[in-house]
């Protein structure tokens, strides 16, 4: 590959300039500048353009330290405007079978005053391919293009400086590593390197996977889920009795309540039974009245009875006497004195005649001559009559006494008829008035039964839900514990199979890293031999880079010159190197260089190193960064006599703060 | 003959356990039957039979002056019944007939007094078996 044009705007020093590498330039060019003038402008232009960023730091005219500020900030007098403006870098490439690209890189600064420039917005960069085939075509991904063909790991080894050749070998201790890591990224053997870096990550993560399973979690979920059943067994009996507690309370309840249906029945029995044994009560107390009637009828009457033959008798005699005269009427014979010495001799108001007087007086003289007999007679007329009515009715009232205590009778046996008839069809049903009461609180109970069992069936069908929720938590975590177990022995065969594959790519890690430490080491010798050969002829016999990455160079008599070697000879080393890795790794990227002979201080050196460096390019451009004294004394005659023509030369125009190019 | 009006009604002394027994026998509920009832149907009761006794112990069993004039009339009834002469028969006379009917009465119905309802349907019988009679003997009186 090699670099055919180099276009710069608004890159530091840099306000347009264009490097062409045409013609004998395309293999070896020179640029020629002072310090200041742009060179190391120039090297990170080339990197800023690849991989947006640059890796060497320049100095100023006057020999300080040059600040990165990528864009020069330029000022009204210098040609640089308020406002926006673009650094730009394009490098044209050409590859070995003809493809070209061309990769360009901009970014948009806002410049607000001297001092003041800000980036605006990111980075722009393009690569585009050309071809005599396809024309021109853009890459989707410059990026990747560049890191497949330019990769910034090899940078070092292809975009040299003075410093870097310098330090490249220094003793410092550190030269394995970098020996190393030189090795590993020419050969990209870093790429394996991830590979089983990743593989050891998947082991890991294997492992992690295997290390995050509890112990012993199956064998709890196990317990667990053994606890739950047994609980969920217990529950289901615990509810089948409530629910048989349930039905037995409303098979009760309904057993009662068609029992109860009968209350109204039974309760009219009741009554009726009440009424029947009220009736009798109120009978017995009639006929006790009746039979008191009786019993004192009886004593009353029954001396009237048995002598009414003698009060006949007597009621005989008194009317015989009544009829003869013997008695008169019955009245009081001082009544009579009484009527007779009234003063008007009247009676009921009308005066007595003679004859009535004497008549009167007659009768009131009959009265006062009445015997004891007569007037006892006479007295017992009235009762005497009273008490042949009392015998003559005695027979009839006696009936009807008798009559209305044989009917009280009669109603009391039919009203303990009654009564004995409800008592027996109370019987019958079996229904008391007791066990009306134990009904009632049969029933009552029964409901409480009902309630504590629909409460009980409620809770323990809720308790159920929860444990069978439980239980398929658990079944469900089962599964996966079973399937991790299952999958266990698979990620066991898997961290097996990952070792296998880490053992491998170690070892295939290793054979290719001693392979390739071989190869460079190998070329390595071959391209230091070659350049030193002309210069140093048989004084070094070889250069090699043994296991532990560290450079030898094996000299005459024997000893390591590694530590010794002059600055030309280092940067022979170094370039030998370089060439060794490009020769190894497949990439015969061009060989920039910025000042490398600046610190050969012998001009012969420095002609000798050039010209070894033109017979050891093997194909490689070469690009050459240069000061003024460097080119005129050392390499100057070598490019002219091997007509690899003038150098381009780098000014810095002090009134314009720009880099001309010529 | 008895001139003096006598004020009570005597009993034979040693039958005065019979008349009260026979007084609660004929006594039923709050019906207190009066010694001078019992006295007039023990009375009735030897007259009906015929038998009189005198009376050898007296005790006082009820005042003359409880007696209304129906009882006053069988009483007189009875005396005249037993056969004394009309010129003789004093109330006096009539109650120590009477007396003496009574004392052969209580003894008559002191067996019955044992069984009370006995006695009052035997009594009631008795009655049943007398006044039928005396309503016939009084029937056939009056036809005569």
């Amino acid at each position: 590959m090699r670099i055919c044009e180099i276009s710069i705007s608004n890159y530091r020093a840099y306000k347009d300039a264009r490097f062409e590498f045409v013609g004998h330039r395309a293999n070896v060019a020179s640029i020629v500048g002072r310090p200041g003038a742009g060179k190391t402008a120039l090297l990170n232009a080339i990197t800023w353009c690849l991989y947006g960023t640059e890796s060497f730091r320049g100095s100023t005219p006057n020999g300080d330290r040059r600040p990165l500020p990528l864009i020069n900030k330029g000022s009204k007098e210098f040609g640089l405007e308020i406002g926006e403006t673009a650094a730009r870098i394009e490098i044209k490439i050409e590859f070995e079978d003809g493809r070209r690209a061309t990769i360009r890189r901009e970014q948009v600064f806002a410049i607000t005053g001297p001092n003041h420039v800000e980036p605006l917005g990111e980075q722009v960069l393009h690569v585009v391919l050309r071809s005599d085939n396809d024309g021109y075509m853009p890459v989707d991904e410059p990026s990747l293009w560049i890191a497949r063909h330019l990769p910034e790991r090899i940078r070092p080894y292809f975009i040299l400086n003075t410093e870097r050749l310098e330090q490249f070998f220094i003793g410092d201790g550190a030269e394995q590593d970098r020996v190393r890591g030189a090795i590993l990224e020419i050969a990209q053997i870093d790429v394996l390197g991830r590979i089983r870096t990743r593989l050891g990550k998947v082991k890991s993560g294997l492992l992690s996977r295997k290390g995050d399973r509890k112990e012993g979690r199956r064998g709890e979920l196990e317990d667990d889920y053994e606890t739950l059943t047994a609980r969920l067994e217990a529950k289901q009996e615990e509810l089948r009795c409530e629910r048989a507690a349930l039905e037995a309370a409303n098979a009760d309840i309904a057993d009662l309540m068609a029992r109860m249906g009968e209350r109204d029945e039974f309760r009219e029995l009741i009554a009726k039974q009440e009424a029947a044994e009220a009736g009798l009560e109120e009978v017995k107390r009639q006929l006790s009245v009746a039979e008191e009637d009786l019993s004192s009828f009886i004593a009353q009457e029954g001396a009237c009875v048995l002598v009414a033959p003698a009060v006949r008798e007597l009621s005989g005699e008194i009317e015989e006497a009544w009829n003869s005269g013997r008695i008169p009427a019955p009245i009081h014979p001082d009544f009579l004195v009484k009527l007779r010495d009234h003063d008007q001799r009247c009676i009921c108001g009308r005066g007595l005649g003679p004859s009535e007087q004497a008549a009167f007086d007659a009768l009131v003289a009959r009265h006062q001559q009445l015997s004891e007999h007569g007037r006892m007679l006479q007295e017992m007329l009235g009762p005497s009559a009273t008490l042949l009515d009392r015998a003559t009715e005695f027979r009839a009232r006696l009936s009807v006494l008798n009559s209305a205590v044989d009917e009280l009778k009669r109603r009391g046996r039919t009203f303990q008829e009654r009564k004995d008839a409800i008592r027996v069809e109370l019987d019958r049903r079996g229904l008391k008035d007791a066990d009306l009461r134990l009904l009632q609180a049969k029933q009552d109970a029964a409901y409480q039964a009902k309630e504590r069992a629909t409460t009980g069936k409620a809770m323990a069908e809720r308790d159920l839900g929860g444990l069978e929720t439980q239980i398929k938590e658990v079944e469900r975590l089962l599964k996966i514990e079973m399937k991790k177990d299952r999958n266990l022995g698979q990620l066991t065969a898997l961290v097996e199979f990952t070792d296998e594959c880490i053992r491998a790519a170690d070892q295939a890690y290793d054979q290719l890293i001693t392979q390739t430490r071989v190869e460079v080491s190998d070329a390595l010798n071959d391209c230091f031999l070659k350049m030193m050969r002309d210069t140093r002829g048989e004084t070094f016999l070889g250069a090699s880079i043994d296991e532990g990455f560290s450079p030898h160079v094996d000299a005459v008599g024997g000893w390591d010159a590694a530590g010794d070697l002059s600055g030309g000879e280092d940067v022979c080393l170094a370039l030998a190197f370089s060439q060794a890795l490009g020769r190894v790794s497949g990439f015969e990227l061009p060989l920039i260089l910025d000042s490398p002979f600046v610190k050969i201080l012998d001009h012969q050196i420095m002609s000798d190193v050039m010209r070894t460096m033109l017979a050891n390019l093997e194909g490689r451009q070469l690009v050459l960064l240069m000061k003024p004294e460097e080119y005129r004394l050392g390499v100057q005659d070598v490019l002219e006599t091997s007509g690899l023509g003038e150098a381009m030369r780098l000014d810095f125009d002090e009134n314009t703060q720009t880099t001309v190019v010529s | 003959m008895e001139s003096r009006q006598p004020r009570t009604l005597n009993i034979e002394a040693e039958r005065k356990p019979d008349f009260d027994l026979l007084v609660r026998r004929l006594s039923v509920g709050e019906r207190r039957v009066e010694g001078k009832d019992a006295f007039l149907l023990a009375m009735a009761y030897g007259f009906r039979s015929g038998q009189r006794q005198e009376i050898e112990k007296r005790l006082s069993y009820a005042r003359i002056e409880q007696l209304v004039e129906v009882d006053r009339c069988m009483i007189v009834a009875v005396a005249l019944e037993s056969g004394i002469r009309a010129d003789d028969l004093t109330m006096a006379a009539a109650y120590k007939i009477a007396e003496e009917y009574a004392r052969a009465g209580i003894a008559l119905l002191r067996d019955k007094l044992d069984e009370p309802l006995e006695f009052r349907n035997e009594l009631m019988l008795e009655m049943l078996e007398a006044a039928p009679k005396a309503l016939i003997e009084g029937a056939a009186a009056e036809e005569e």
